[in-house]
């Protein structure tokens, strides 16, 4: 397992090397002069020099580069160029409602798509399968902020029973969070759920037809116990893996359930930010995004092999 | 029992005279040729088996028919403003409503089409562009090329596929055919990995051992021999990414990185509604519906085209 944890790492740094040169090439691929674009056309000489020399453009690239690095290594992402706030400040400052629409979004996910998953399993080729395929292929077709704008349409506008806006911190008020957070929650969880129905019903489907589970079932062993104790065990493993690496797509899609549903968090700092030119913003918030991926797909990888010592051995001498 | 000229050669269980003798007698004229049946006959055929997806297919040509006209045969302006009539529902007039600018709903709906179905293929034509070579290189050559190529492919998949296009967006400036290059760069490692997984299976096959045996150049053994043998998944996948790529640019135009106004989208429609949800709800519906009937759409095809081109991906 030891072995198996360094390559692993050891595969991570190319990959987080290259990451840092996209994010760092960001601001030099702009157009023009990057001084101009932030400041506008009507800056003074004077302005655009104490820009250029603040963001190290009057350096050659290298440099700039390896000061860029240097200073991320010590945590420093440079500072706003609107608000001059440290970068990773104000990034960690918005995480919490990102974090906790990630998380509800995940669980909603699971409690739709496990039933479902296990239910179209059991039941291949009856209506209950028809129904869950159904459902992951529309919920995989719907684009979720549209899902979203609906859920706010009935149940803020027409209903309502919730509010449409309004966010506090859950620490702050709980319910009055929960009210607010729990459509956006639903609208991100629709995509993941349709995703984890898909695997669940196929892995499972593949687990069912081994001859440990016919063993187990000829022996007398009750339906449902092999179905818990013996198949969702090991078809959980492949799922797993799908919902872990479908943070990717998670924090996509929160960028954009933010903004429908006005919550202050890491996707609309991101947005704002984009549309305020605050370039060390966006360069900080995709360095973060990015990391906060290639983080999770790391750990996504060593659960796995410590669920499945197979896959260790087979990686490890893969790798 | 001897085998009888015009009838086929049959045992009965007890041993033919035709057995016993060792002769095998064969009517020329009962033998017949193995009907030829063209590929893309058997593929319509086969294809036409899926109702679902033949259906889908109706569709999306439907869809595709309404973006090419959607320029001159809009039931009205899809620009003009009309200050007597802001806000309407639907009625016999505005079949899907008026906007908050009194411009006809279902003509925007119908002009908004182009932007989607053109981000869909600009943004897979270039995903394509750039991972079928990529792919082709780093499976065939493997080595440093395929370490190289496979690692950046890594970093890029690192980022979350919206984050990157709003970046490369906010970097290139909004627009419909920049938020189209993002989309397009946001799914190319996907088509890396798969061509490259396509070709590591194909390299060692026997067919392509004896072409190299006999002196097939790499270019040739790619181009002529490894690619038609790797056509089906990729076809599958870009039909896949053709769906993705429609949320996508909604999404883009949803923030306000996509198209910009006056040009009408689906997404960018969704953003203006937002801000009648008391006033006018049937403002939301509409391009809403109108991506989730496209995308789902385009996924059945691609369902069917995967159930009919390559099975063993079908799960």
């Amino acid at each position: 397992m030891g072995a198996f944890l360094v390559r692993r790492l050891l595969l991570t740094i190319p990959i987080v090397f290259i990451v840092s040169v996209v994010v760092f090439s960001l601001l030099h691929f702009l157009p023009g002069d990057p001084a101009v674009l932030i400041l506008g056309q009507e800056a003074t000489p004077q302005a655009l020099a104490a820009l250029r020399a603040r963001l190290g453009l009057d350096q050659p690239l290298l440099v700039q580069y390896l000061r860029w690095l240097g200073n991320l290594l010590r945590g420093d992402l440079g500072r706003s160029l609107i608000t001059n706030q440290p970068v990773l400040e104000v990034i960690l400052s918005k995480m919490p409602p990102t974090l906790e629409l990630a998380i509800g979004a995940f669980l909603v996910s699971v409690l739709i798509s496990v039933p479902a998953g296990i239910v179209s399993a059991t039941r291949r080729g009856r209506l209950p399968d028809y129904l869950a395929t159904t459902f992951a292929f529309a919920g995989l077709s719907i684009p979720h902020f549209w899902l979203g704008i609906m859920l706010l349409l009935l149940f803020a506008v027409q209903l309502k029973w919730l509010p449409a806006s309004g966010y506090v911190p859950l620490w702050e008020n709980p319910t009055q969070n929960l009210k607010v957070m729990i459509l956006p929650m639903i609208a991100t969880g629709m995509r993941e759920s349709a995703i984890v129905t898909r695997q669940l019903r196929s892995s499972l489907l593949e687990v069912l037809g081994q001859d440990y589970i016919r063993t187990a079932l000829a022996k007398g062993l009750r339906e449902q116990v092999v179905l818990v104790g013996h198949a969702l065990k090991n078809a959980m493993i492949p799922v797993l893996t799908v919902s872990g690496l479908q943070i990717a797509g998670l924090l996509s899609g929160l960028v954009i359930t933010e903004q429908v549903f006005s919550i202050p968090g890491f996707g609309r700092l991101l947005v704002d930010s984009i549309f305020n030119r605050d370039f060390t913003m966006v360069q900080g918030g995709v360095l973060v995004a990015a990391l906060m991926v290639v983080t999770v797909n790391i750990l996504v990888d060593i659960l796995y092999a410590f669920l499945d010592p197979r896959i260790k051995l087979v990686t490890s001498e893969a790798v | 029992m001897s085998a009888q000229a015009g009838q086929p050669t049959q045992g009965d269980g007890r041993g033919s005279s035709a057995l016993r003798s060792s002769t095998l007698v064969i009517n020329p004229s009962a033998v017949q040729p193995a009907r030829y049946r063209s590929p893309w006959r058997d593929f319509v055929r086969r294809y036409a088996r899926h109702r679902l997806a033949v259906v889908a297919t109706v569709i999306v040509l439907v869809l595709a028919g309404v973006a090419v006209t959607a320029s001159f045969a809009t039931p009205y302006n899809p620009h003009k403003q009309d200050y007597g009539a802001l806000l309407q529902p639907p009625s016999a007039a505005h079949w899907l409503g008026t906007d908050d600018l009194g411009r006809d709903s279902l003509s925007r709906v119908m002009l908004g089409s182009q932007v989607s179905l053109a981000a869909g293929l600009v943004a897979v034509g270039l995903a394509l562009a750039l991972g079928l070579p990529l792919g082709l290189l780093a499976g065939f050559r493997r080595g440093w090329w395929d370490d190289v190529i496979m690692r950046i492919t890594d970093a890029f998949q690192s980022f979350p596929f919206l984050i990157l296009a709003l970046a490369i967006a906010a970097t290139l400036g909004p627009g419909a055919l920049n938020g189209m290059i993002a989309i397009g760069i946001g799914f190319t490692p996907g088509f890396i990995r798969l061509v490259r997984g396509q070709v590591l299976s194909q390299r060692e096959q026997e067919y392509v051992l004896a072409a190299r045996t006999v002196g097939v150049p790499d270019l040739r053994l790619l181009g002529i021999h490894i690619l038609p043998n790797i056509l089906a998944p990729i076809l599958v996948q870009a039909s896949l990414a053709v769906a993705a790529a429609i949320i996508a640019e909604a999404g883009l135009s949803y923030l306000g990185l996509g198209v910009q106004p006056p040009t009408p989208s689906w997404g960018s429609m969704l953003r203006i509604a937002q801000g009648y949800l008391t006033t006018a709800p049937w403002m939301a519906v509409w391009p809403g519906a109108a991506i989730f009937v496209a995308v789902l759409s385009i996924n059945l095809v691609g369902d069917g085209l995967r159930d009919v081109l390559d099975p063993r991906l079908r799960q």
